[in-house]
């Protein structure tokens, strides 16, 4: 008996990876949206833009759904991370937090990070289960009340952190949520890259869309610009420092560049750990402040 | 007419709490340092000291102490080797201007042993049952240090002893807490005390679940408490059978100049709701108290009945999330309580807000500080003439450094002078206050 969003079908909502340690893996940990990409190795196929046809939108969204396809089998992630904030000026704060991230059978993944600094917001947790139709569902723990809060995920364009990410940037990114469009194929820092457009189908979104390189070998983004609701350019983010974990390529850096007000913020792995079992159990509003 | 005064006063059940933590912190420290092969220790500690300055307007009686200057801290450690859990939060506060004002709790103290679905559990906890961000009519379990943020009073830890169950998607658990854990009273001088200036708060006495006045540290309670989430909704329901310290008979002595709470044994039915409809949050917080009455046999007056009516209390609201360009994040907060089944007069006697209305706004820069300033303004829908507005801004200094800063409020003039009841016993009494942290 799990819980089903109103406005989605039955599914069965088992976990995935376990049963699967050998198969295609995922990290979504707390980048869940940054796991938006689909997984190649090199003993997994790439992806193949060129064999996809129809129309730019068709080809965006093949393009979409075969990184999807590729993605599946992670199972769990758990990851260590710092935020750095950097603002105009060059001055410098860090934030601390862990993930743990477990892949869902037929929906989105399930996430939970744990903030670790600064002190006064320690053992915060924000549990989310994501949805691919309709918002996801979302608790925050407040160690200080030992209170579990019901929230409302609509709200994402708002700051995560006091960083240049946003909850957006950072939450479910999942196919249906997007329209696509094909623009090309081109060499980005020497690796060739396929580029595509997406628009948000969530009115409250805080972009008009965004242009995303995705790493033709990682099967990862390398870069994606975001455009503001006046369809202005307001952030770049670029993603670094690849490595591969098991068969799977992962980033361990994303910077995000906010070209209006000239703010950064950079997030490093400290650790990155894919096929963790994780039980269902701990992604549970009640396991929250364990 | 104290009966206190009869025996020595007790340190209700709070003693209990110090030797479970002491204990379990030695325990833990033995068993953590052995580091059985194979076993995988973790212990994480953290806390924080704080200087807290507190003023109240003026109210020129000398009895009173208008000014507080404290030294808090509290410290937590968590445990978990194995199936094996645990936690401890302690909490101290010495006030330089109100001796009495020195407080040392332990707010948990607990060990549990986990066995796959199943979780045994034993010490002291927090419970925490709110929905609801002013009102809280189901989050009655622990008992209250009544000199503290009258927004939301510090617990008091609860000795227990049961077991969590989990389900999908919820948990079923059930408690049974032996000991009777008495609130902190405000002393003489504060001027948070319900009591008049001046006026003392003795040893509050308990009526038994026979209806006698019993005076020991232990009292039969027990709490079955289901948690379950279905789609955008959170639902919580409990059976609660205890000592209410809530809601307390209070005898009056005009000559001795003091007052004495009675606690009477409540079976309280109630539970929860948050659900989600798009960018609001709905919540639902409501009980149902049906009282066991006593009898006390008072010096000059006989035997006498004590009792307080079955009522229920209820409290719902909303909440609306909004964005600014800047990444900022604004909470809009709309609430209201209500005492049901009782009169105007009992209403009044039950509970400091009877039928009022919550508005606040919650703007939270998300910036590098953490600034974040909540403005409440709490309104008598039945008396009209009762306001507590209350403004609380909260930003880190920096270095593990954290300022608070709050302002209230409170104009709730009594209709019969000689006689406050609810929020009227606080009219006037403005406070401003400053809390500067330190974690660690």
């Amino acid at each position: 008996m799990f819980i089903q969003p109103c406005n989605s079908q039955p599914r069965n909502r088992t976990p995935r990876g376990r049963r699967s340690r050998t198969g295609l893996s995922i990290s979504a940990a707390l980048l869940t949206a940054l796991a938006l990409v689909p997984v190649t190795g090199a003993d997994t196929p790439g992806m193949e833009v060129g064999a996809v046809k129809g129309d730019a939108e068709a080809r965006g969204l093949a393009v979409a759904e075969q990184m999807r396809e590729m993605r599946r089998g992670f199972g769990g992630e758990s990851s260590a991370m710092e935020l750095v904030l950097i603002n105009a000026a060059g001055d410098e704060v860090t934030r601390r937090m862990a993930s743990r991230t477990l892949e869902m059978e037929d929906d989105g993944d399930r996430s939970r990070i744990t903030f670790k600094w600064p002190a006064d917001v320690e053992g915060t947790e924000l549990l989310t289960w994501s949805h691919r139709q309709g918002a996801d569902d979302q608790w925050l723990y407040l160690p200080a009340i030992q209170r579990v809060k019901r929230i409302s995920s609509r709200n994402k364009s708002g700051s995560f952190m006091g960083s240049e990410f946003s909850y957006e940037d950072l939450g479910s990114q999942e196919v249906e949520q997007f329209t696509y469009r094909y623009l090309r194929e081109e060499k980005l820092g020497g690796r060739d890259t396929v580029v595509i457009e997406r628009y948000p189908e969530d009115k409250l979104s805080g972009y008009a869309k965004q242009v995303v390189w995705y790493d033709m070998e990682y099967g990862r983004p390398v870069q994606i610009h975001y455009f503001d609701r006046k369809e202005e350019l307001l952030k770049i983010s670029t993603f670094g420092d690849f490595r591969k974990l098991g068969q799977w390529w992962r980033e361990h850096r994303i910077e995000m560049s906010n070209v209006q007000t000239h703010k950064r913020s950079v997030i490093t792995w400290q650790s990155r750990t894919l096929e963790e079992e994780h039980t269902i159990l701990d992604f549970e509003r009640t396991a929250l402040g364990d | 007419m104290s009966l206190c005064d009869q025996e020595p006063c007790r340190p209700a059940g709070r003693r209990w709490g110090i030797l479970a933590s002491i204990a379990l912190l030695g325990a833990q420290g033995a068993g953590f340092a052995c580091g059985e092969e194979g076993a995988t220790p973790f212990w994480s500690v953290k806390g924080e000291t704080a200087l807290e300055a507190r003023a109240f307007n003026g109210d020129g009686d000398s009895r009173t102490e208008d000014v507080g200057l404290a030294l808090t801290g509290r410290l937590e450690a968590k445990g978990s080797r194995g199936p094996w859990r645990s936690q401890v939060r302690l909490f101290g506060r010495a006030d330089a201007m109100d001796s009495d004002r020195r407080l040392a709790v332990v707010e948990e103290a607990w060990v549990e042993h986990r066995r796959g679905r199943w979780q045994f559990r034993a010490g002291v906890e927090l419970f925490n049952w709110s929905a609801t961000e002013a009102f809280h009519p189901a989050d009655v379990v622990n008992s209250r240090n009544l000199d503290s943020d009258l927004e939301s009073l510090e617990k008091l830890g609860e000795p227990i002893i049961g077991t969590i169950v989990r389900i999908p998607a919820g948990e079923v658990s059930a408690f049974y807490l032996p000991v009777r854990v008495d609130p902190e009273f405000p002393s003489a001088k504060s001027r948070l005390s319900f009591a008049p200036a001046g006026w003392e708060v003795e040893e509050p006495l308990w009526i038994g679940w026979d209806g006698e006045a019993d005076d020991g540290d232990f009292g039969d309670q027990w709490l079955v408490r289901v948690l379950q989430s279905r789609g955008p909704a959170d639902f919580d329901f409990h059976v609660l059978r205890h000592f209410d310290r809530s809601q307390p008979v209070v005898l009056v002595d005009p000559e001795r100049q003091s007052v004495q709470p009675v606690f009477l044994p409540v079976t309280q039915i109630g539970g929860t709701v948050q659900a989600v409809l798009g960018s609001w949050v709905g919540k639902l917080e409501w009980s149902h108290r049906t009282f066991e009455s006593g009898s006390l046999a008072l010096p000059g007056s006989g035997t006498v009945t004590v009792d307080q009516p079955d009522h229920q209390q209820v409290a719902m609201g909303v909440e609306y999330g909004t964005n600014t360009d800047a990444g900022a994040t604004g909470t809009w907060f709309l609430e209201a309580q209500g005492v049901l089944g009782v009169d105007e007069d009992e209403r009044a006697s039950l509970s400091t807000f009877q039928r009022d209305v919550l508005v606040g706004y919650r703007h939270d820069w998300n910036d590098i500080p953490g600034r974040r300033l909540t403005a409440t303004l709490i309104g008598d829908a039945e008396r009209g003439d009762e306001w507590l507005l209350s403004l609380a801004y909260f930003q880190r200094l920096g270095g593990g450094w954290g300022l608070d800063a709050n302002l209230r409020l409170i104009d709730a003039e009594p209709d019969v002078p000689s006689d406050p009841v609810g929020l009227e016993r606080l009219d006037g009494d403005h406070q401003l206050r400053f809390v500067f942290r330190r974690y660690f």
